[in-house]
């Protein structure tokens, strides 16, 4: 005897099963974790590691730049080391931005076969292993580096440059790393911009600077939001990078969390840091969903 | 900045975009290069100072020679490193399995279904991928040690699935997306019940994406550093944690010889599937 | 109800939630039966519900109340793959990773049917549709034509008591159309199997079926044979969606046992054929085939039992045997009449701006009730 069930019925049993697994998945081990991380933030710090479970607000008071006011005195390092993140990481942004940007232009207005190899090629490195492709700017710009063996052996300098360990270096490892990220969202909306509109626009007489200025840049705003953003969020967290390239020099706040965690073992704190990194992120989020819905409800009847 | 702009608008000729074109992918594969070609450098001083071709460096990462440079570091680290490639296989295998599966059900249900949780599910999905990898990485290690797990292999491979399902989910969903219904549809309309309709038409029709999402699954999975590199317990380095260890510990010749295997093959593991992506795609 | 039918529905009745908030009743108690062998067609605009109520015998709907019986077995409970039926879809829905054959032998390798009498049946389908040497293509390297083969020989290679058809010509040309109503219509003979034929194409629908169920906003609006749908439709709405026709309101008066429509333009048209709702005084409409209408040749020749309409020529189109005339009353309505000229002699005689007489068969008049809101077009909720 078959069960009894509607055709509605037989659906919903197949949806529950479809989704069960990454309902359980996701709530167990993501969720979860999450939560007991913003529970952790605000807990105190055990004396030797682990934690106290009373409520304690000092963890973001300390980021702020008071702590408990008794053993500590006002100091805004926290502050400055994220406000050294945002800067690196917007500095990132920019970069990538106009490395990209130039190039992106070029693949769209290439014919299909060469825009398919180049689009090849760009995502191809995003598969190589993101520690070597690091490792080769260490030694790329390290004191005996690539580099400063060659420039040596040319003669053209004598001792070697500083270039690994500064903020340089690890703006210019980010932006390595980042370029898939922030390449294809831009020649997305570049290869969907009108070639005719362009044209229109000089046809009018603008200059080339105006036409970009006016047409290019305006309609291809959506790529440049949309790759920055996705740019943006790892660099901000991010500490391989800082820590390979900018070592002792260039603290940001991932190696800031990593050390109260791996190190220091304050685990409130660093999960307060954490969630201070996951608000900041986002916050820029939000703002990108909203440009996204509101540039879609300017141009509606255009697909995007 | 618009000074820059003006000239780079104004010098907008298409042999001057060919040229920084060139310049472009110059800066995306030159440091790669680097790395290959002196990884047959024979210098154990310097590795940067061209010496002589040498296979040295590769046969001591295999085992097959202590070339004792330094101290018999090499020797122990040769151990070391297949271990930490063994894990790595092991951790991107069961992840790609368990993540494709999870995340082609994910795909199925949203393609295929309209409810009320919807959008909740859709915003639940992208968290992952968007969430900073070094706050997954903590809750996670929070996570476990509060609940007294043991840090191992175990924990690796359920942090890689917690983001790697939704990636596969992106992949299989873009599929689906341009499929039509209609073919289960019919398939059932001609007397195959559910499980036949999905093992003879969904599957196969959906097989590019869900190969496709695999394998970004697993080389995703065989390059993560950050989560693994909170979750992981001591004896269960995997290779890219091992490597990031050794760069801490100081640079080594042999390093560039890892490296440019490691990049051969994920290179050769990414163009196959975007040339299978690209033959189903017909 | 009839014992022997092979498809009963009754009370069908289905809902939608509209997107735009509201419900949509697709199906409004739907009843009709579909007897052994029958080519029956549901006939409708976009939105009338036939495609709601064909996915509800293939299984794909539940109904939200009524019932579906085929072959006296109660179809409530039975999903899509149990059910006795097979569908041609609209758009084929061949399978693009399996080849011809296989799509065409489908049917019998998930029901396990063994391997030389799936060959032999699939060989069998296949000469039927005159599609013999075509079994190792892909579906994609077959033109529309040919690909509508192939969909309609992976449904009946079942062998179903009844196959369905969701406006599977609407994707082909005008020529091969035609041609593909008379060759549908061969096969359903050939197999001796029942039909339902879903389309819009009033045109279609009176080409091929036995029977046709005219549908608009989800109710059943009229069933009967293509003949008795085209001369005595039963509703404004059936009468303008079946064949051309021209239709003139007015109040009604009855005489006996003959009526008379005095249009609201002052035309007196005689009433052969009574409906029993209508009576004296009520508002009512009549429908006059552009076919039925007949040219007076001289300027005071009459027909008895018929008005005479005094019409200026706008437009006239001369198709094969048959002269199509477009113009205006002088009394302001719009006028379709088609004149046989078998002699040719009409091109010669009429232009633009006649004035010409004209006349009907006087039992040519069918009068038909008012309807409210007869005239809107329906909501596209398809």
């Amino acid at each position: 005897m078959i069960p009894r069930l509607t055709t509605l019925d037989r659906k919903r049993w197949r949806l529950v099963g479809l989704l069960s697994p990454i309902t359980l998945f996701l709530g167990v081990f993501f969720l979860a974790p999450l939560s007991i991380m913003l529970v952790y933030a605000f807990l105190e710090p055990g004396l030797y590691g682990g934690v106290e479970w009373n409520y304690y607000h000092h963890n973001f008071g300390r980021i702020l730049g008071w702590a408990d006011g008794e053993f500590e005195e006002f100091d805004l390092v926290y502050l400055q080391i994220f406000a050294r993140s945002f800067r690196l990481a917007l500095t990132t942004v920019l970069g990538a931005l106009l490395i990209c940007f130039p190039a992106a232009f070029w693949v769209s207005r290439l014919d299909d076969r060469w825009k398919t190899l180049c689009l090849f090629l760009i995502t191809l490195p995003f598969f190589a292993s993101l520690v070597v492709r690091l490792f080769a700017w260490v030694i790329i710009l390290k004191p005996s580096g690539f580099i400063n063996q060659t420039l040596i052996s040319m003669g053209l300098i004598e001792r070697p440059f500083d270039m690994l360990y500064t903020e340089g270096a690890v703006i210019l490892g980010m932006i390595y790393i980042f370029i898939p990220f922030m390449f294809l969202p831009l020649y997305a909306s570049l290869e969907k911009l009108d070639r005719s509109l362009i044209e229109a626009s000089s046809d009018l007489g603008a200059s080339r600077l105006k036409t970009f200025l006016r047409v290019t840049l305006p309609l291809s705003l959506p790529g440049i939001i949309g790759g920055s953003i996705i740019v943006f969020i790892p660099s901000l967290g991010n500490f391989i990078v800082p820590d390979l390239l900018g070592g002792a020099k260039v603290l940001m706040i991932g190696n800031l969390v990593e050390q109260q965690f791996l190190q220091a073992r304050n685990w409130p704190f660093g999960s307060a840091l954490a969630m201070m990194i996951m608000v900041a992120v986002l916050i820029f989020l939000l703002i990108y969903v909203s440009v996204v819905t509101r540039s879609e409800t300017m141009s509606e009847g255009r697909e995007f | 900045m618009l000074g820059w702009m003006g000239g780079l608008v104004r010098g907008l000729s298409q042999r001057t975009l060919l040229c920084y074109g060139l310049v472009f992918f110059a800066f995306v594969y030159a440091p790669m290069v680097i790395v290959f070609v002196y990884s047959f450098n024979s210098n154990p001083v310097n590795m940067m100072a061209w010496q002589e071709f040498t296979f040295d460096w590769y046969r001591s990462i295999f085992g097959l020679s202590n070339k004792l440079t330094e101290q018999a570091l090499y020797v122990e680290s040769t151990d070391q490193l297949k271990a930490a490639v063994k894990n790595s296989l092991i951790v991107a295998c069961t992840t790609t399995t368990i993540s494709t599966v999870i995340g082609t059900m994910t795909a199925l249900a949203m393609a295929r279904f309209r409810f009320r949780f919807k959008t909740f599910y859709r915003v639940l999905v992208f968290m992952p991928m968007i969430i900073p990898d070094i706050v997954l990485g903590l809750a996670l290690l929070i996570y476990f040690v509060t609940l007294g797990g043991e840090l191992g292999l175990i924990t690796i491979i359920i942090g890689h699935c917690t983001f790697l399902g939704s990636y596969v989910f992106i992949v299989v969903s873009a599929r689906l997306a341009g499929m039509d219904q209609t073919f289960e549809e019919a398939s059932a309309d001609l007397g195959a019940n559910r499980f036949v309709t999905f093992r003879r038409v969904t599957l196969p029709l959906i097989t590019p994406g869900v190969v496709g999402g695999a394998l970004l699954a697993f080389i995703i999975s065989m390059d993560d550093l950050v989560i693994t590199y909170f979750i992981a317990g001591v004896d269960s380095t995997t290779l890219p944690v091992f490597i990031y260890g050794m760069l801490r510990r100081g640079i080594k010749p042999e390093i560039n010889a890892i490296a440019s295997l490691m990049i051969l093959f994920s290179l050769v593991v990414a163009s196959s599937g975007l040339y299978f992506r690209s033959r189903a795609a017909r | 109800m009839n014992e022997s039918s092979l498809v009963v529905i009754a009370d069908a009745t289905k809902r939608f939630a509209a997107p735009e908030g509201g419900v949509i009743t697709a199906l409004d108690a739907i009843s009709f039966n579909v007897n052994d062998k029958e080519f029956v067609t549901l006939l409708g605009p976009s939105g009338c519900g036939k495609t709601t109520l064909l996915r509800a015998i293939s299984g794909f709907e539940d109904l939200d109340s009524g019932t579906i019986v085929i072959d006296n077995q109660l179809m409530t409970h039975v999903p899509p793959h149990r059910r006795p039926v097979n569908t041609v879809f609209q758009n084929y829905a061949l399978f693009p990773h399996l080849s011809v054959g296989d799509n065409i032998g489908y049917g019998l390798d998930v029901t396990g049917c063994a391997k030389p009498e799936r060959n032999q049946r699939v060989d069998e389908v296949l000469e039927l549709v005159g599609l013999v040497g075509f079994e190792r293509r892909r579906p994609k390297q077959l033109s529309g034509g040919q690909q509508q083969r192939v969909a309609l020989a992976r449904a009946i290679i079942n062998r179903p008591k009844l196959l369905l058809l969701d406006e599977p010509l609407s994707a082909l040309d005008r020529k091969l159309r035609q041609a593909m109503q008379l060759e549908l219509k061969n096969i359903q003979h050939e197999l001796g199997i029942a039909f339902v034929f879903v389309t819009h194409d009033q045109e279609e629908a009176l080409t091929m079926s036995d029977r046709i169920v005219v549908l608009d906003r989800g109710g059943i609006q009229q069933i009967g044979t293509p003949t008795t749908i085209y001369d005595s439709p039963v509703s404004i709405f059936v009468a303008q969606f079946v064949g051309e026709g021209n239709l003139f309101s007015g109040t009604f008066t009855r005489d006996g046992d003959v009526g008379t429509l005095r249009t609201d333009s002052g035309i007196n048209i005689v009433i052969h054929d009574l409906l029993p709702g209508i009576n004296n005084g009520d508002k009512a409409a009549v429908l006059i085939r552009p076919e039925d209408f007949e040219l007076l040749d001289s300027p005071n020749e009459t027909k008895s039992g018929a008005a005479v309409l005094e019409v200026r020529i706008a437009q006239t189109v001369f198709v094969g045997t048959d002269f199509q005339i477009v113009g205006s009353t002088t009394t302001g309505e719009t006028l379709k009449a088609t004149i046989r000229d078998p002699s040719r002699t009409l091109a010669s005689r009429l232009g633009e701006g006649d004035v010409v007489r004209f006349t009907y068969r006087p039992h040519a008049p069918r009068l038909l009730p008012m309807s409210e809101n007869a005239n809107d077009p329906s909501p596209d909720d398809a």
